[in-house]
């Protein structure tokens, strides 16, 4: 529909509403129909009949956002000193010479009308956005960045210090992607997103507010063309991605990809994958377990048993070598479970292992949750232990239960 | 939270293993709730297959089969095959109460192979009992029914799988008497569990 709108518009503008010129705005459009094509085509003629001026600068500026845009980002990137290439023609406007240009885009239906719920914010059809913010990022790149650059740092100032919803962090989310696009990755990881995400409250926003799905859309902006596993790089060394940063950014997407697109996300696998060398040279084996963790984990949804099975040795000689009762339990659970679906219920490896796992849970509880539920579950296939003893410590609402979860909430 | 996903889940099972689907369909509620709200793609397909189990041995077959298949697609959707052969073991028990026998019998045959191709053999002697209960409900030839629920107790056995091993005995057991009171007629009407 946009397309008809704008294109009633155009003609309206250009040529006095002379239906028939429509073909000289789209003649060539009836062999494309992919979609919005048609709408880019008139929103090219728009462009052209508009010339630079405001108009264009301003529905560049639009595309900036992915909503309706509020006052006071707009105000950040329009004041001076003016962007060059892109703003010299609006922050000297007066606010009348302002409303004028609106009222054009208006009339043209390139910005919608205003909501009086939201006085200030303005706003164009997603296809006007993303055509005009595509514009401005591939044929002016440095205004893009620094867009980015003005709502990173005003974005980063919004958020409240104890988000109550999802919306109050909504700033965090922006501030960390302006700052990626900006080329800034260091500073929006130590400075917004470490905080922000992981500070004072590290569970509140994928735990309370749910925000998993959207902490993965932030991440993926800290790698090379969106791509998982590749963290970006940058010519500026004071904001490249150190060696730990890129580890820690592997570990949070490998984290959080597992549990949005499931226990078998080749995303989290390759992740996991990449924190391998990083891990060596950096001397960070305990990270190294939970990669490795993470490897048999995806092995174990996806593989032949027998590979996963390759997998949890490593888990458990780099255990070994830790000599670490936590990474122990981990590591005996992944060589019990392992012939567990086998269907090696009671191989002596396999309850050796799952007992071994006991001892080091009865002498150290931390990190033992899955530990204990998967326990749990071979006792009961065993049919060594009635099913309702473990099923009173496996239900949320039963005492383990509730253990389990505060457990989980806190970790 | 994933913590306790993966604690509902495994409750679920019990559940199952129990043969108690109302505290399935409860716990399979719980974890559709917790996952949607917390965005867990495995949890959510899984929860979807548990609740299409329960719904159709409470009684409502149609709407626990389509909640089922669209469980299952969905779990294959994230990748994984782990448990596999036990949610088609479900699906088979689901199409074989809406009385869609030969389709269950697809679905195990399924279950097996995937059972196979991946070495994923825990639940091998339960596909094997029900096997065995599918072909008994066909009419099909004894033979094929006992060796079956022999192989059924066979893998139980091997796998030291107590509970397993009970059951396919029992299965077994219901089996040969329905065949001695010679009350099968064209089709012997075992229990699923």
């Amino acid at each position: 529909m946009v397309e008809l709108f704008v294109l009633g518009s155009y003609l309206t503008d250009a040529y006095n509403g002379d239906i028939r010129r429509r073909k000289e705005v789209s003649e060539h459009l009836a062999h494309d129909v992919r979609e919005g094509v048609h709408a880019r085509k008139v929103m090219e003629s728009y462009q052209t009949w508009f010339g630079e001026g405001p108009e264009l600068s301003l529905l560049r500026l639009l595309g900036l956002f992915d909503r309706p845009a509020d006052e006071r980002a707009l105000e950040a990137l329009l004041k001076a000193p003016a962007i060059p290439g892109l703003t010299e023609s609006l922050t000297d406007l007066s606010p009348s010479e302002l409303r004028t240009v609106l009222a054009r885009l208006r009339r043209a239906r390139l910005l919608t009308g205003e909501d009086p719920h939201s006085p200030g914010h303005l706003d164009a059809h997603p296809l006007v956005r993303e055509y005009f913010g595509e514009q401005l990022q591939s044929q002016r790149p440095e205004a893009w960045k620094e867009c980015n650059r003005r709502l990173y740092n005003y974005y980063r100032r919004v958020p409240p210090q104890l988000p109550e919803s999802f919306r109050d962090m909504e700033p965090l989310f922006l501030a960390v992607i302006c700052g990626c696009n900006a080329s800034l990755f260091h500073e929006a990881l130590h400075e917004v997103y470490i905080p922000g995400f992981n500070g004072v409250m590290p569970a509140l926003l994928p735990n309370v507010l749910g925000a998993r799905g959207t902490i993965v859309l932030v991440l993926v902006h800290f790698f090379k063309h969106e791509r998982w596993g590749s963290p970006t790089e940058t010519d500026d060394a004071t904001q490249s991605l150190t060696a730990e940063d890129q580890l820690f950014i592997l570990m949070q997407a490998g984290m959080y990809l597992t549990a949005t697109r499931g226990l078998a996300s080749t995303e989290a696998r390759i992740c996991y994958q990449r924190v391998e060398p990083l891990c060596h040279s950096l001397n960070r084996p305990l990270v190294l377990f939970v990669a490795l963790i993470g490897q048999w984990r995806y092995s174990l949804h996806t593989d032949k048993l027998s590979a996963t099975m390759q997998i949890a040795k490593r888990v458990f000689s780099l255990a070994q070598e830790q000599n670490d009762s936590s990474l122990m339990i981990g590591a005996y659970r992944a060589l019990a479970v392992t012939p567990y679906f086998f269907g090696r219920f009671r191989d002596r490896a396999t309850l050796r292992d799952a007992r071994r796992s006991d001892l080091a849970v009865g002498r150290r509880t931390v990190s033992s949750r899955r530990g204990h539920v998967a326990r749990c579950y071979l006792y009961v296939l065993w049919g060594a232990i009635p099913m309702a003893f473990w099923r009173d410590r496996l239900q949320p609402s039963g005492p383990g239960g509730r253990y389990l979860a505060s457990e989980t909430c806190m970790a | 939270m994933y913590g306790l996903g993966l604690a509902l889940w495994f409750t679920g099972f019990l559940g199952h293993f129990e043969r108690n689907p109302g505290e399935v369909e409860r716990v399979a509620s719980d974890l559709i709730e917790l996952s949607t709200r917390q965005n867990f793609a495995s949890w959510l397909a899984g929860g979807e297959v548990l609740r299409g189990w329960a719904r159709c041995a409470l009684g409502d077959t149609a709407k626990g089969i389509s909640w089922m298949l669209g469980g299952l697609d969905d779990w294959r959707a994230t990748g994984s095959m782990l448990w596999m052969p036990y949610l088609l073991a479900q699906k088979a028990e689901a199409l074989h109460l809406a009385d869609r026998t030969s389709e269950a019998l697809e679905a195990i045959n399924e279950a097996e192979a995937v059972a196979e191709r991946r070495e994923e053999r825990w639940w091998s002697a339960e596909l094997r009992r029900l096997r065995g209960v599918l072909l008994a409900a066909i009419g099909t030839d004894g033979a094929q029914i006992e060796a079956s629920f022999c192989e059924a107790i066979r893998i139980a056995k091997e796998q030291k799988s107590v509970s397993l091993e009970k059951r396919a005995e029992a299965t077994y057991a219901e089996y040969r008497r329905q065949k001695a009171n010679g009350s099968g007629g064209r089709g012997f009407r075992l229990p699923l569990w």
